[in-house]
């Protein structure tokens, strides 16, 4: 007889060959943001107007605006305030951040799992920025693709979730994450196609697992596989031998050094600050 | 000592003056290494100088021809376009490269020990590999090659990001649209080039009056023309108080004269310094000079009679040729051979949008050593090929003795001028009369016969010369073609 597990299997298996799996759309508004990562002529006044038609995104920005790492002395009480003190970088990266973790990272009732998840996301995209200006590899698409390595993930929970409602089973939670981690490749695969990501981002976050086998963009690959290691690492509560942190095999494979391996590992401090801000 | 760890030679560096050392060495039958910090061999040159940006520069070329015909072909860049698809084919060429390069050295047996090398003594290096591991080896003599770096000017705050240097200048995925480049030598210069010709809005920036200040300014003023027609920007005589990226969408480059520029990206192009600050060569009883370099003499040969130094390290030229060179000698003498003279004929090329190269005495320098030289010259513009090709602002120029006969120097900018330099080159090497270049025939429609047409400039002046006994320096018009 078939497994609870062995059923949900079969029906994200059927949702992908169908192409069923409901990839969340993201709003205009980080849509806006890719393009302008994506080189396209910064247009921060269309940007501007977008967010303020954006109540809750607006929202979060007036509190990062404020927060400990983008704040001055004087308290920031309008939008066209934050936006002129965040500036259009940093306000391109919070708005990405925001959507994604608005449309992406939210499945209800299972806000412990998505933080989880979300904490991860930032750590990575924060860490591979590092990684790739310390090899001099571009840092904007190295952050994205950190910060979606995971994408797949929260999607996959709620169409768990979905299915174990439509079949009525009941699976373990540990059962549950051994599916994401199954199928998250795929998932990611498919929400890369739909957002149109750039090409370099796009096969980083899907393949970094298996970054040996691919023929182009390897190097990004690995600073997303590293990165993943490093934002797990730094945002797990369990303890961890740093000595194993230290011995990651994709540390060697992009040339680190001893030396230049501290270096990457000093930023925790400051990444989990940055994470306090945006979680 | 353990033997397996003792070599008559270690090589710190792989890049062009460290390869032709070690297959120099290698060929004697002596127990070679080179210890290489990049997991691949090649130096800055292959991974992210030379070859890449060449690669980029070809890919500019082309899409500029493409556009020039773009009535024709119905051609136009797509905005937005990546770099990454321009310079598509730079993975491979940096890879055969890079393989051709292992090969070299496996087929030579030279070992090649992956890792950071820092003296322990004048005879001890000690290899530190990225797992943390060290190996310690014994050489009975060193040849240290391990190059340059961009140089950051204090307080200029380089972020890879928005504010780079030469080597994060390509990880950029996008063309910006507007670059500001701090600095007119070869790589700004370059790069300004590049850029500009990629329909990037360039500013250069330098503190001298011209760009390459040290080219000769017929070269320079015509590179110049051709940069500013593209819409480039030159901002001479400029110093930069203050650069910062404002957060939001531009660097802002603050000059001492008060005035502003902003742009979406800059590029700081400051120099760059010998990589010895990071190999203890205190320990091995070396000091650097007070440009950061290290001194040598001739052969090569530092303060400590068996530790030679070749390519960057040792300072100008700074040109992958010359460095390839000084690997060879160094290597000579370290193994006892007589290296010969030191090639001073040495071309240096520029490889600017057009190119520029250099060969022998420039006019100026000929001209303090001689006294009254007799210039020859041939805008490339008014040869048939130039004219098919639409080559603009070109000139090769031909400096003869005051006699008019032996050749003194060759200077050429225009597309090909690093490739036309070599037949200067040749003709000095042999010390011929310009007379050669007006008896032998050359291919025609060809570039190269610019060439007989500069020698018979200066044969026309002999002559003019010869029959009224007046100044050759008041010259004859060039002849056209």
């Amino acid at each position: 007889m078939d497994t609870a597990v062995d059923r949900l299997r079969a029906a994200v298996t059927g949702l992908l060959v169908d192409d069923s799996i409901a990839v969340p759309v993201l709003p205009q508004v980080a849509t806006q943001v890719l393009q302008i990562a994506g080189g396209a002529d910064a247009d921060s006044d269309q940007l501007s107007e977008l967010i303020h038609q954006d109540q809750a995104l607006a929202g979060r920005l007036l509190m990062i605006a404020n927060s400990s790492i983008y704040g001055g002395r004087i308290q920031i009480v309008s939008l066209q305030q934050a936006i002129a003190r965040l500036g259009l970088s940093a306000l391109c990266e919070i708005t990405f951040l925001t959507c994604v973790k608005a449309r992406v990272f939210h499945v209800p009732g299972h806000e412990d799992m998505i933080k989880k998840m979300w904490r991860n996301s930032m750590a990575t995209g924060s860490f591979a920025k590092e990684i790739a200006r310390h090899l001099r590899n571009n840092v904007e698409n190295a952050f994205l693709s950190g910060l979606l390595h995971n994408v797949g993930q929260p999607v996959l929970l709620q169409v768990l979730i979905d299915q174990c409602h439509r079949l009525q089973l009941k699976a373990p939670k540990s059962q549950i994450e051994a599916l994401i981690e199954e199928f998250q490749q795929p998932v990611a695969e498919k929400i890369a196609q739909e957002w149109s990501l750039p090409e370099a981002v796009a096969t980083a976050m899907v393949h970094y697992q298996h970054y040996e086998e691919l023929t182009s963009f390897e190097n990004e690959a690995m600073i997303t596989h590293l990165a993943s290691q490093l934002g797990a690492w730094a945002t797990s509560n369990d303890p961890v031998d740093e000595s194993e942190i230290h011995a990651i095999p994709t540390f060697a494979e992009l040339n680190f050094y001893p030396e230049d391996v501290e270096a990457i590992l000093s930023k925790r401090e400051a990444i989990l600050s940055l994470l306090e801000t945006t979680t | 000592m353990n033997g397996e760890n003792h070599y008559s030679i270690v090589i710190l560096g792989s890049g062009p003056a460290g390869q032709k050392a070690a297959i120099k060495c290698a060929k004697s039958g002596r127990r070679v290494a080179i210890v290489e910090s990049e997991r691949s061999p090649g130096g800055w040159c292959v991974h992210r100088g030379t070859i890449p940006s060449k690669t980029l520069r070809e890919a500019a070329i082309q899409i500029s021809r493409m556009e020039a015909s773009a009535s024709v072909f119905e051609f136009k860049l797509k905005a937005g376009i990546e770099i990454r698809a321009l310079i598509h084919r730079m993975d491979e060429v940096i890879t055969a490269h890079e393989r051709v390069v292992a090969d070299q050295l496996t087929r030579n047996e030279v070992e090649t020990i992956h890792g950071r090398a820092r003296f322990a003594s004048p005879h001890e290096i000690v290899v530190h590999k990225v797992g943390g591991a060290t190996v310690t080896i014994h050489a009975d003599k060193v040849i240290i090659a391990t190059g340059s770096r961009p140089r950051t000017p204090p307080g200029v705050p380089i972020d890879h990001e928005n504010i780079l240097d030469s080597d994060s200048i390509l990880s950029l995925t996008y063309l910006p649209q507007s670059l500001a480049i701090w600095g007119s030598g070869v790589i700004g210069s370059e790069y300004a080039s590049i850029f500009s010709l990629l329909g990037v809005e360039v500013t250069l920036i330098d503190k001298t009056p011209r760009p390459l200040a040290f080219m000769p300014e017929d070269l320079t003023e015509r590179f110049l023309r051709s940069f500013e027609r593209r819409g480039g920007v030159f901002l001479p005589g400029r110093h930069v108080r203050e650069l910062r990226w404002d957060g939001a969408t531009h660097v802002v480059t603050t000059l001492e004269c008060g005035a502003v520029i902003e742009s979406e990206k800059l590029l700081v192009c400051q120099g760059r310094i010998a990589n010895v600050d990071r190999i203890a060569i205190e320990n091995a009883g070396l000091k650097t000079n007070e440009y950061g370099i290290l001194p040598v003499d001739e052969y090569c040969r530092t303060s400590i009679p068996h530790i030679y130094a070749a390519g960057d390290v040792i300072g100008p030229p700074g040109l992958a040729s010359s460095a390839m060179e000084q690997g060879r000698r160094a290597a000579a003498h370290a193994m006892g051979e007589d290296p010969g003279l030191f090639a001073e004929i040495l071309p240096v090329g520029i490889y600017t949008i057009p190119e520029m190269s250099v060969v022998g005495l420039n006019e100026e320098k000929a001209t303090e050593k001689y006294g009254n030289v007799i210039v020859g010259q041939a805008l490339l513009d008014e040869v048939t090929r130039g004219q098919i090709s639409d080559v603009r602002d070109g000139l090769l120029k031909l400096i003869a003795d005051p006699e008019g006969r032996r050749l003194l120097g060759v200077e050429i900018v225009g597309e090909g001028a690093t490739e036309l330099i070599h037949i200067g080159q040749m003709v000095l090497l042999t010390t011929c009369d310009v007379d050669l270049f007006v008896e032998k025939i050359f291919n025609f429609p060809t570039l190269a016969e610019a060439y007989r047409v500069a020698a018979l400039h200066i044969v026309n002046q002999r002559e003019e010369l010869d029959r009224s006994g007046t100044d050759p320096s008041n010259e004859a018009p060039p002849v056209a073609v």
